[in-house]
């Protein structure tokens, strides 16, 4: 109960820091991914039945408070989600490089992924998308290892059958 | 978790992102009751960012005070003649309309409205305004800030509701140079590296000449449910083109008006004063 309260705060706390951030304009107008970071974070983190929870239900609060139709969000965070529950076993997530490579990846998917959403369902022209993915890798390998360094042991490692 | 529950979860999952996808109305609701629920938290961070930015902007001008009153002093002097004289003109005007019989014309309401929040991703060119369907904001109506349109209302959620830019791609509104009768449709264009908005006119007479420096202003043709009031301004041309059919004209404009975080805006709204 505990986990999953300060778990919302965290999502919360994240979206209203994401929007109020300004658009980074020379990478194509992408913001600093918190939200998804944190989302990430908790993966690496929870049990496999929490982090599907926690994944799904980011991805509804992500894409509500977007314009756009349901989709960017809840098509691919399932998906890193179940990358991460694969890999996770193999990797030192508390690592820097780890957490570098593992956020630039996930920004970088969510950006190519929401991309072909938008191209696909013509909701809307895109414009500098190979920058938006470049930035993309950029800003995802800074906030991954900022939200995990400020988080640190908030959230209780569940992923070996620590504490539940 | 067994593989099999494991399969049925991620099927679980898929079909739950199918079911959201197909179904705008479930999105809608949904939308809306995500942001509904969300929004003491928005305002309480958009307050947060508000005392900040004005405590920022108080330390750094501490020293130029007394020249800042001074400046606004004279610039409201100003405003207060600006008023005057325009007063004198609209009752001018009313006497002369009602002279040639004409009907009087409706003039709008403005709802003030605060910006609490940007979009979340960046895709898109959106703020999200404070009054919703709770004050009968209704969708697809005229946005403005003192210096002229900033976009249009989209989605109404219960407390707040969502202001499509005018740099958006998406947006789009039927436009007039204000000097003369030269029509055509105002488009976003998205921004610039720089974070400039970029906003074109398109659809204009070619046998017109146009020159750089116009002032363009909303036309008033409103369909469906729109209501852009007429004379709203939008910018001045900076680029004129000749469409790549060569049937048009079209030029760029640089907007005057930007939502930002900070600044103080209305909604249009039908009705009289």
């Amino acid at each position: 109960m505990k986990t999953s309260l300060l778990l919302l705060f965290f999502f919360v706390s994240a979206a209203i820091i994401q929007q109020l951030s300004p658009n980074i304009t020379f990478f194509g107008n992408i913001k600093f991914p918190f939200f998804s970071s944190i989302m990430v974070y908790a993966c690496f983190r929870l049990s496999k039945r929490n982090a599907w929870i926690c994944s799904l239900l980011s991805a509804i609060i992500f894409d509500s408070l977007e314009p756009g139709p349901y989709g960017p969000a809840l098509l691919t965070y399932p998906v890193i989600t179940f990358l991460i529950l694969k890999f996770r076993n193999n990797l030192f997530h508390e690592g820097l490089v780890t957490q570098i490579i593992c956020g630039g990846m996930c920004y970088f998917f969510i950006t190519l992924t929401s991309g072909f959403f938008f191209l696909i369902t013509n909701v809307r022209e895109i414009d500098f998308f190979p920058l938006k993915l470049i930035g993309s890798l950029f800003l995802g390998s800074i906030t991954l290892p900022i939200c995990s360094y400020l988080l640190s042991n908030s959230i209780p490692s569940e992923e070996r059958g620590g504490i539940r | 978790m067994n593989k099999k529950n494991y399969r049925k979860g991620f099927f679980i999952v898929i079909a739950t992102a199918v079911v959201l996808l197909g179904w705008p109305k479930i999105t809608n609701i949904g939308k809306s009751l995500i942001r509904s629920v969300s929004f003491p938290a928005e305002r309480v961070g958009a307050n947060i960012n508000l005392r900040a930015s004005d405590a920022a902007s108080m330390i750094s001008g501490i020293g130029s005070g007394p020249e800042r009153e001074k400046q606004l002093s004279l610039q409201l002097v100003q405003a207060q003649s600006e008023l005057n004289r325009l007063r004198n003109i609209e009752s001018e005007n009313v006497r002369l309309r009602k002279a040639l019989g004409f009907k009087k014309t409706t003039p709008y309401n403005l709802i003030p409205a605060n910006v609490i929040n940007r979009n979340i991703s960046g895709w898109w060119n959106t703020i999200r305004l404070e009054p919703g369907a709770n004050k009968k904001i209704k969708a697809n109506h005229a946005v403005l800030s003192p210096d002229g349109l900033v976009g249009k209302t989209f989605q109404i959620n219960r407390y707040s509701c969502e202001v499509l830019l005018l740099s958006d791609p998406a947006f789009r509104v039927a436009a007039k140079l204000s000097d003369y009768d030269v029509f055509g449709i105002v488009k976003g264009m998205g921004k610039t590296l720089t974070g400039q908005p970029l906003v074109r006119m398109e659809f204009i007479n070619k046998n017109i000449k146009i020159e750089i420096g116009d002032e363009v202003v909303t036309s008033g043709f409103n369909h469906n449910n729109n209501f852009f009031p007429s004379g709203i301004h939008i910018g001045y041309i900076e680029k004129i083109y000749i469409d790549d059919s060569g049937l048009f004209q079209h030029a760029e404009i640089i907007p005057r008006a930007t939502g930002g975080l900070l600044d103080f805006l209305f909604i249009a709204d039908e009705g009289k004063n």
